[in-house]
């Protein structure tokens, strides 16, 4: 494979108010601010990333919390290298609704092998005072775990804090996941899914 | 300020309301005005800082009013608004009651929440916030609860930027009303992007408010009570969403909801089965999403296939952009000074809102040369973070809001590619302020460096010019661009060799900018000697891999030059006799209908550079004379003119003209047919006005006094127009027919339609 400079869709969900717009302005602007306005549909923004293979270009798609999948269609979740889910520390429901976005967006990107699709997950606001904590650490950890061993990092777009090894963690997930998905580029969208099969298929490149 | 005599203010929305209420303004005028920004006086607002001018949020309420369907003829009055304000603030009273209050508060003998359990007394079963029950009251207070957090966590962030919003108080108003709408709109209930769309609104209203006790008529007080400032957001908002909460659905109708509304077989969703899913899901559409297709799949390409094609090959999807621009009406592309007047024109054309989807195109048309030349993410760059256009360097230009909303309606009157054309060259001239401006007048000369667009220093604008022949209607015209002054310039110097030059370089421009025909014609420099075009045969250099032979595209270009030349003697014509003095030619009437032919002759020229038949048809080009008055005699007297169409029978004393091959006269055309004369299939109709005619009556526009009137209307102000720049055409008006706009001649004054003039005069 050749070191060109590859494009990587990253896609970031969770609640309304969880601090998705400040998380990637954090990361790409190294900027906080708390003016920012409700994200209405879709923003994005890209980002320049060396990794140890090649640079990436990372164009982050930041989402409404509110927005309904069916909205922003199904091609914009397709392409999707890696998806970040990010929930609030400090609001329980926000992170019991990580399982939904998990699924949905499953359901709308239909990558060939769901169980393998990178997902990092992140619990924000870390810098609010430790009394208004609502999800632990050891309950985050937990679920992650059984969700296959995501990658989860504790962040503060705030205070800037796990911002920057959280995304180089997203970039380099992003980019394995790509070169994975080349794989299956011959076929056709509605190639049939079942794991074994693509496995054996794919594993000779 | 209540204690003041007349505060700044006060006197400015007196001012306002006066001449909303009491100036005889029709209501179609003070749409027109709005539109064009030149409803309100700016000087109410005292300082620049503030988004909103006095006088708004009256205007808002008398477009979005409700209660009483406006004759656009009529003039509005202030007791029928108020009426239905005050019907309004009851019912925003009554709802906030019933909405916000919770159930125990709402009974007679309200049960202390620790009690209920005990308590043997009535409902209590049912009406306790721990019954189970699904009619328990407290169930539905609790869910309301939670879209309150929801609006709150979203009203706190609104714009952030502006001290106004951070205020508790309003912040407080503002979650109560979109409160209330939620629970009035139990379907799609709450959704972001509303707050920012009440935002404005209850901004502008607060700004009119007064107190009891301002000096100002009662009437005004009463509509501006600031005690009312949240009722009437309300009703504003409750308004607007009527037309921009389809672009809020987020979840399928139930079915039953639907056959309860009698909706039809699902008149506004498709249940389709998208073939290739793995799922077999019925995906149910979102309004939004078929809206933003429409808007960039149907409307733009039909506009600007080439833009349409750009986006489509990036893989853009309409949604991305449309879904923010839609269901917050463009606040976060403009900002909020701008967003207003925006709403200005958007509310007055049409409560709907439908005009919005051609802001779209509109906006997209704007950053066309970003879109086209980008690659994915510029694309998604130039929408997301729409530019804010640069501040024109003319003092009298207009605002980049008005001529967004002028070329959203001319799109939405004539939605076709050389619309888009000109609006791009407009875009051009009036936004993006460069050296193509300055260039001379004389000679728009082609540099092979610059883009199509900005080469245009004249801009044709044939189809503003077709669409809107009513030329009266430029007696309330906002002053000229710099296109219009450099054209007009040119004309008034009277050299009628420079203005055939003029004309003939403008409609070599306008070819080249009908995209389809700019794709292979590329006509070699036409500078200050393009006229005449003998002198013009060098072909250049074709690289052999040019798709077609050599020989067929000199054919081509040969036969483009033919008929350019035809066209530019036809104009020749044209120009010469709207040239020609009144005053100075004995018999006025036959000056008039060679004129009315002229005009016929030019919507011809247009109907061919916009349909570009195979075969130029003679008799319709030049009427009469047959073009056998060459350019050279441009500049003869009175005397010498070729009197086209002179020999027709009914005018025997007229002078008999040159005429080579006189054609026959065609079948007399009634005079309220004329409109239709454009129409290319149509046999030209020598006779266009009646001769019986003899007043000039000029439809009265803003009072001008009438020899104005005339002068806006005479034939050279009238060729200037040819180079107008869509500002200068008052809208919001119905199109007149056209071979190509939208025909509807409903409210379309046929006196005023078919006489673009000011030639034909009436009893």
């Amino acid at each position: 494979m050749t070191p060109r400079s590859a494009l990587l869709k990253v896609i970031i969900l969770g609640d309304s108010g969880v601090g998705k717009t400040s998380l990637m302005n954090q990361y790409v602007n190294k900027r906080f601010s708390t003016q920012y306005k409700a994200t209405i549909g879709a923003d994005f923004l890209t980002k320049e990333v060396e990794t140890e293979e090649r640079p990436v270009t990372m164009q982050l798609w930041d989402t409404a919390g509110q927005e309904r999948f069916q909205s922003l269609g199904v091609a914009f979740y397709r392409g999707a290298d890696c998806c970040v889910l990010v929930f609030d520390v400090n609001s329980s429901k926000s992170f019991q609704a990580l399982e939904s976005w998990r699924d949905e967006f499953l359901i709308q990107s239909s990558p060939h092998e769901p169980e393998e699709f990178p997902f990092v997950v992140l619990g924000n606001k870390v810098d609010v005072d430790e009394s208004k904590r609502q999800v632990t650490q050891k309950r985050a950890l937990a679920w992650c775990q059984a969700k296959g061993n995501l990658p989860y990092f504790e962040t503060s777009a705030k205070e800037a804090i796990n911002v920057e090894q959280a995304f180089q963690t997203v970039a380099i997930k992003a980019l394995q996941q790509e070169s994975e998905e080349q794989l299956f580029s011959d076929y056709p969208d509605s190639f049939p899914l079942d794991p074994h099969e693509t496995q054996s298929s794919g594993c000779s490149c | 300020m209540e204690g003041t005599p007349v505060s700044t203010s006060e006197s400015a929305l007196t001012e306002a309301f006066r001449r909303l209420f009491s100036s005889g303004l029709s209501f179609t005028r003070i749409k027109d005005e709005a539109l064009n920004d030149r409803l309100l006086s700016k000087a109410g607002s005292n300082s620049n800082e503030a988004p909103s001018i006095s006088g708004r949020s009256i205007a808002w309420k008398l477009f979005l009013a409700k209660h009483e369907p406006l004759q656009s003829s009529s003039t509005p009055r202030a007791a029928s608004l108020l009426d239905g304000l005050r019907k309004s603030r009851q019912r925003y009273t009554r709802l906030l009651e019933e909405k916000t209050k919770p159930p125990d508060k709402r009974l007679a003998e309200p049960p202390t929440v620790g009690k209920t359990v005990t308590d043997s007394t009535r409902n209590v079963n049912l009406n306790n916030p721990l019954s189970l029950h699904n009619e328990n009251p407290w169930s539905e207070w609790f869910a309301g609860l939670e879209v309150k957090q929801t609006i709150s966590q979203d009203v706190e962030r609104t714009f952030p930027d502006m001290p106004f919003f951070r205020e508790a108080e309003i912040q407080n108003q503002l979650t109560n009303i979109l409160f209330v709408y939620s629970a009035t709109h139990s379907r799609i209930g709450y959704r972001q992007g509303m707050h920012e769309l009440l935002a404005p609104l209850y901004y502008a209203v607060n700004f009119d408010a007064v107190g009891e006790h301002a000096s100002v008529e009662h009437e005004l007080r009463e509509i501006c009570s600031r005690d009312w400032v949240a009722a009437d957001a309300w009703a504003l908002f409750d308004a607007v969403m009527d037309g921009v909460s389809s672009w809020y659905e987020w979840r399928e109708p139930d079915p039953r909801l639907v056959l309860q509304e009698q909706q039809g077989p699902l008149s506004g969703h498709v249940n389709l089965v998208i073939p290739d899913g793995r799922h077999g899901i019925q995906a149910w559409v979102a309004p939004i999403v078929k809206t933003c297709n429409y808007i960039q799949n149907d409307l733009l390409k039909k506009v600007d296939p080439n833009l349409w094609a750009a986006l489509q090959k990036a893989g853009i999807e309409p949604q991305l952009y449309g879904i923010r621009w839609l269901r917050l009406l463009f606040t976060r592309e403009f900002d909020m000074t701008d967003t207003m007047k925006l709403w200005d024109g958007l509310f007055a054309c049409d409560p709907s809102l439908a005009l919005a989807q051609w802001v779209c195109v509109a906006m997209l048309l704007r950053v066309r040369t970003e879109l086209i030349n980008g690659d994915y993410s510029s694309q998604l760059t130039s929408l997301l973070r729409y530019p804010s256009p640069k501040k024109s360097k003319l003092n009298d230009a207009p605002t980049h809001t008005c001529l967004l909303l002028q070329h959203a309606l001319t799109l939405q009157m004539s939605p076709n590619p050389s619309t888009a054309a000109t609006i791009n060259m407009e875009n051009r001239a009036l936004l993006d302020i460069d050296s193509n401006v300055q260039e001379p007048p004389a000679s728009p000369r082609r540099r092979p460096q610059v883009s199509r667009q900005a080469q245009s220093s004249f801009i044709p604008v044939r189809d503003r010019d077709t669409n809107h022949p009513g030329h009266s209607r430029q007696a309330s015209s906002p002053p000229l661009g710099i296109p219009e002054m450099l054209a007009r310039g040119l004309l008034e110097r009277g050299e009628s060799l420079g203005i055939n030059k003029t004309l003939l370089s403008a409609v070599s421009e306008l070819k080249r900018n009908i995209p389809d025909i700019s794709a292979f014609v590329k006509t070699p420099s036409q500078g200050s000697s393009s006229f005449p075009l003998e002198d013009e045969h060098t072909i250049p250099e074709r690289p052999p891999w040019e798709p077609k032979s050599r020989l067929e595209v000199e054919r081509e270009m040969e036969a483009f030059r033919r008929r350019d030349k035809r066209l530019g003697e036809a104009l020749g014509w044209i120009v010469d006799t709207l040239l020609q003095d009144e005053e100075s030619v004995k018999d006025v009437q036959a000056l008039r209908r060679r004129r009315g032919e002229a005009v016929e002759s030019l919507a011809y020229i247009r109907d061919v550079l916009i349909s570009d038949p195979a075969e130029l048809e003679e008799d319709r080009l030049l009427k009469g004379n047959s073009g056998q008055q060459p350019p050279e005699k441009v500049g003869t007297s009175q005397a010498e003119e070729p009197e086209s169409s002179l020999q027709q029978r009914d005018r025997p004393t007229v002078i008999e003209p040159p005429t080579i091959a006189p054609i026959a006269p065609p079948l007399p055309v009634s005079v309220v047919d004329s409109g239709s004369g454009r129409k290319i299939s149509r046999p030209p109709p020598a006779t266009q006005f009646s001769p019986n005619v003899s007043v000039a009556r000029r439809p009265a526009s803003g009072g001008a006094d009438m020899s104005q009137e005339l002068a806006k209307s005479a034939p050279w102000n009238r060729t200037k127009s040819d180079f107008n720049r869509p500002t200068t055409t008052v809208l919001p008006r119905k199109p007149p027919p056209t071979s190509s706009g939208r025909q509807d001649s409903k409210s379309v004054d046929k006196s005023r339609e078919f006489d673009p003039l000011g030639a034909v005069e009436y009893k």
